[in-house]
């Protein structure tokens, strides 16, 4: 009997949240607007399922495929992750670079999304970055490679999607070593689900490292309207480096 | 009066590994390795990614050593309340923290003891999510 109603429940939950209705700017589109930051910071961590280890609490995996929340990487890549963990001095952003695009969407800052007409701007506070994705059907810039690569974007709905060319594939995952490489390309879904949780799913492609696509989904959870933005500069307090082994050794196996 | 306004947390849910948010803690510091110090405030550097705190500290033999102690970042700091006059050279303080993996005299703070006794959070836990 507890199971029915359990059940019960569960299904008025699942239809209360599939019958979300998001406002809407004047122009059709849903209204991202405002300051969001990922709800659990478990995947700034490892975006794997993870046990308590030394200097990270446990956490879930936030992929959603492939089933079982394993990146799929090909043989002799996860390796090269494991090596990155016993290696975390050469994470790039500890070296004050960019996040790189999936991860700049879910450390432990803030960011703030603005609307226009033929654009969708995302203000990221760790190390000022500044995602400007068209919306006018613009093409990809020839023979660019970024940190974020660039975006392009268009609306399915009330689904923002965003296609993510350009990478530089030196970007990590998380704290935790795992990465993407060269030619990786992302697509990015935004959906809000709440008035206050924006839904972020990215699948990422990338056949030098992953034997298939893989996707995560981290909810991003509005903040309260007294957050604002902080200047973050990288540099003035890094302070780190000189007590950190040497960074960047070479790894057996990496990609040249 | 200065540290009145600060809004902070204490070891209230249980002491945590510190976690910096913007490089992994692992790096650098050894969660085996805890230190206790207690000194004087020599310099607070209110700065990102990290804010530092410069603290003079008297070994049981009399001497005094030196200790760089890195906090989360000044924006996690300040908004938890804390500004740049919370901590001002001649403060005495004790920070909880852990060493560097290098032996030198860095740490990551956890907590400060304010002169006042109050016990804060020195904004790198893992709950830094505000």
């Amino acid at each position: 009997m507890k199971l029915l109603v359990l059940l019960a429940i569960a299904a008025v939950c699942v239809t209360a949240q599939s019958a979300f209705t998001p406002p809407h700017l004047p122009d059709g589109h849903p209204d991202f607007g405002g300051i969001w930051m990922a709800a659990t910071l478990s995947a700034a961590f490892n975006v794997e399922e993870h046990a308590a280890s030394y200097g990270t609490p446990a956490g879930p995996s936030v992929i959603v495929d492939p089933p079982g929340g394993k990146l799929p990487y090909l043989p002799g890549m996860r390796e090269r992750a494991a090596d990155n963990d016993q290696h975390r001095e050469r994470d790039p952003v500890g070296q004050c670079h960019m996040h790189g695009v999936p991860r700049v969407m879910f450390p432990p800052f803030p960011l703030e999304v603005l609307q226009d007409g033929d654009y969708v701007v995302i203000l990221t506070e760790t190390e000022h970055g500044v995602r400007i994705i068209p919306t006018d059907g613009r093409p990809f810039r020839k023979d660019y490679s970024s940190w974020n690569g660039d975006s392009r974007g268009h609306w399915e709905g009330d689904r923002f999607v965003v296609e993510v060319r350009g990478l530089n594939g030196k970007g990590w995952l998380d704290q935790a070593g795992n990465f993407v490489g060269a030619g990786a390309t992302v697509v990015e879904r935004f959906r809000l689900t709440a008035k206050d949780t924006l839904e972020y799913e990215a699948t990422v492609e990338n056949p030098a490292v992953f034997s298939r696509p893989f996707t995560v989904r981290v909810p991003l959870r509005r903040r309260p309207a007294d957050v604002e933005l902080l200047e973050y500069g990288c540099i003035e307090g890094e302070r780190d480096a000189a007590h950190l082994p040497p960074a960047n050794a070479p790894v057996k196996g990496a990609q040249k | 009066m200065r540290i009145g306004v600060l809004l902070l947390v204490g070891c209230v849910m249980g002491c945590v590994l510190p976690l910096s948010a913007h490089h992994s803690f692992a790096a650098e510091f050894d969660d085996k390795q805890p230190v206790k110090l207690d000194g004087t405030v020599v310099k607070f550097d209110f700065m990102n990614p990290h804010s530092w705190i410069y603290l003079d500290v008297k070994n049981p033999d009399g001497a005094t050593v030196r200790w760089s102690v890195e906090t989360g970042s000044t924006n996690a700091l300040f908004r938890r309340g804390w500004r740049k006059e919370s901590l001002r050279a001649g403060d005495h303080i004790t920070i909880d923290a852990f060493r560097a993996k290098d032996g030198s005299n860095t740490a990551n703070a956890s907590t400060v003891k304010l002169p006042d006794g109050r016990q804060v959070s020195a904004a790198s836990s893992r709950d830094d999510t505000k």
